[in-house]
């Protein structure tokens, strides 16, 4: 069901209030809560704290913007915190790393399934099987490193299988950059899908760098190491499908509606009521945030915002297992590559990142060796290879 | 790799500083008064933490209990089953890891061939392969009960943070053998503790084949934590003596 940005005023900024009990809440059950619960908590920390960065990038070349940008900014913080503070202690960073990638697996998916622009529904699959990929062999770290099983965390809604082998998916910086969309054209549905990814990759990219060298085993090291520099080109892929002609205005009238959006979609998906509360006030908040960037953007830019984003925004996405349509995308391109912007077959591959790779593959690759003979089994690999 | 303590540079302590500790601590009390030294552990912000917390997750309770037990079927119901699953269910993870932890230190033994003699290394591969049949052993039995041993219990979850900073200390290819074993060490403590508490309760519980194979497996674990404390009391005196 459509959901209406005209009919729904939100809440003010001088009501959107906090202390700091309220912002640190008790978080959810690792055990006892759908991963869902921990998958919408993941994806709207990662919407908000792009929503901090790109309110910063934009400050710093907006003068005019700064006390409005700042004032919506001390808010997105306080939610970002509130939200990512959802996620109790009890979660390994190992464990939480296992929850990022089947945030990045099924809602990728989920809009890879809906994206009406051919090109990026393509280029939204194609990152689709790499993060597939990472979960396996993340997978295979948290069997042989702790002894956890994976599946506690994806509660067996996703898969774990190889996926575009890791080693493969480093690329020469050219072969990330994909082709924009044209904001006059574009389905706003493709311009949500973008800015969701970008924001998802960065938080994933970010979380691994900083618990990266958080881990002793040297091995565990190096395959963050691999993994964040493929998140980086993940974030960089997906944010050159962004129309760089967009003004300033423009794209931080998309970040609150994108954050509108994905607030909704948790909302009507969440099965916790507790946190499906969260989303619903979070929902009011981004609203009144909306409201104000919008008039900012009709008072400076003297254009409708409905030109920008329809006052009707899309269904949200779909936020669920998608295992048919994964594993229908593995079967048929799990061998493409790039060539620039372009995806291809596997023997049109760009030299450049061939090369590349060679060389940052030099010394061995750890997402090879941590997943040297893994199958995934129900309760460990240990369970298979004891009987 | 390092293999002995030795003096250095270790900057950490004041003694290091005895310039610099001066200036920091002058004026001190009238730059930072306080009325009384509270312990930081008394915190209303914690306190009111714990009151209104709820529990950490719950155990899945087998919908129908199968006839493993001897005597005593009536007691053993489910508001009952969860308290001995939930503790079957560490005791799992625990194992699981245990052998994980042992690879660990398996593999630092292979990087330093002369650290300990072969018949110790064949000792400690044991000891693994022990682990690994008490995890079977775990998971038959919660099969047998009708509880699914793929399920992450309360205490398991625990367990896991317990027994992370013993990973991150064996897998940190800058500790000696020495640590890596003071290590395990810990685990095979924990360990022992853990298969007597569990035996106790299969036993009220009346499960007695299992309590069985539980005081077997702690006749094995008992063996392991002998004989690493043993390792680890002669390496310390052993670098003692060198110097």
């Amino acid at each position: 069901m459509s959901f209406g940005l005209l009919e729904n005023r939100g809440c003010p900024l001088d009501k959107q209030v906090f202390t700091w009990r309220d912002m640190v809440q008790q978080p959810i059950s690792k055990l006892d809560d759908d991963a869902y619960t921990r998958v919408h908590i993941i994806l709207m920390n990662g919407q908000e704290t792009e929503a901090v960065r790109f309110s910063h990038a934009c400050s710093r070349m907006n003068r005019e913007l700064q006390p409005a940008l700042a004032a919506i900014r001390r808010v997105e913080q306080h939610q970002a915190t509130l939200v990512n503070w959802l996620i109790g202690a009890d979660h390994s960073p190992l464990e939480t790393t296992i929850a990022y990638e089947q945030v990045a697996i099924d809602v990728t998916a989920g809009i890879a399934l809906r994206e009406p622009d051919k090109y990026l529904a393509q280029v939204f699959r194609f990152g689709l099987l790499e993060d597939f990929d990472h979960l396996y062999r993340y997978s295979a770290l948290l069997d042989r490193l702790e002894g956890k099983d994976a599946n506690n965390i994806l509660q067996s809604y996703t898969d774990i299988l190889p996926g575009r082998p890791t080693v493969v998916e480093h690329r020469d910086p050219a072969d990330d950059l994909r082709e924009p969309y044209d904001r006059a054209v574009a389905d706003p549905l493709s311009k949500l899908h973008a800015l969701t990814l970008v924001a998802a990759e960065y938080q994933t990219h970010d979380y691994y760098m900083h618990f990266g060298p958080t881990f002793s085993d040297p091995l565990a090291r190096q395959l963050y190491a691999e993994i964040a520099s493929i998140e980086e080109q993940h974030v960089t892929q997906y944010e050159t499908l962004i129309d760089p002609q967009e003004t300033w205005l423009e794209k931080w009238l998309l970040h609150e509606a994108g954050e509108v959006y994905n607030y909704y979609g948790c909302m009507k998906q969440e099965t916790n009521p507790r946190v499906r509360a969260l989303w619903e006030r979070f929902l009011d908040y981004e609203l009144g945030h909306f409201h104000l960037v919008r008039e900012l953007y009709e008072r400076q830019e003297r254009r409708d915002a409905a030109q920008v984003i329809p006052m009707y925004l899309p269904d949200p996405i779909p936020i669920g297992s998608q295992r048919d349509f994964i594993r229908d995308v593995l079967h048929n391109e799990v061998d493409l590559r790039a060539d620039g912007a372009r995806i291809v077959a596997e023997n049109e591959e760009s030299p450049a990142s061939i090369r590349y790779r060679q060389e940052l593959n030099g010394s061995g690759s750890p997402s090879s060796e941590v997943a040297r003979g893994y199958r995934w089994s129900p309760g460990t690999e240990l369970t298979r290879l004891v009987s | 790799m390092e293999t002995q303590i030795r003096t250095g540079l270790n900057r950490t302590g004041v003694g290091m500083s005895p310039i610099a500790i001066k200036k920091m601590l002058k004026d001190n009390d009238a730059l930072a008064p306080v009325d009384a030294a509270e312990p930081l552990g008394v915190s209303p912000i914690r306190e009111r933490y714990i009151i209104e917390s709820t529990y950490i997750g719950t155990v899945p309770v087998p919908a129908t209990l199968k006839g493993v037990l001897e005597t005593g079927k009536a007691a053993f119901t489910g508001e009952k089953a969860q308290v001995l699953i939930d503790k079957m269910g560490e005791r799992l993870a625990f194992e699981r890891g245990g052998v994980r932890l042992y690879e660990a230190l398996l593999s630092k033994c292979s990087a330093l061939p002369d650290a300990l003699p072969g018949a110790t290394v064949e000792q400690l591969t044991h000891f693994r392969e022990e682990e690994a049949d008490h995890f079977e052993m775990l998971r038959e039995s919660m099969l047998e009960l009708g509880a699914d041993p793929t399920a992450q219990t309360p205490s398991a979850d625990i367990t896991g943070i317990e027994s992370s900073g013993l990973f991150q200390v064996i897998g940190d290819p800058r500790t000696s053998l020495l640590q890596s074993l003071h290590a395990v060490l810990t685990a095979e403590l924990v360990d022992q503790v853990a298969w007597e508490e569990l035996i106790t309760l299969a036993e009220q519980f009346n499960y007695r084949q299992f309590a069985s194979q539980c005081r077997r497996a702690l006749e094995q674990e008992n063996n392991h934590l002998a004989t690493i404390r043993s390792l680890v009391s002669d390496l310390t005196l052993a670098e003692a003596k060198q110097f």
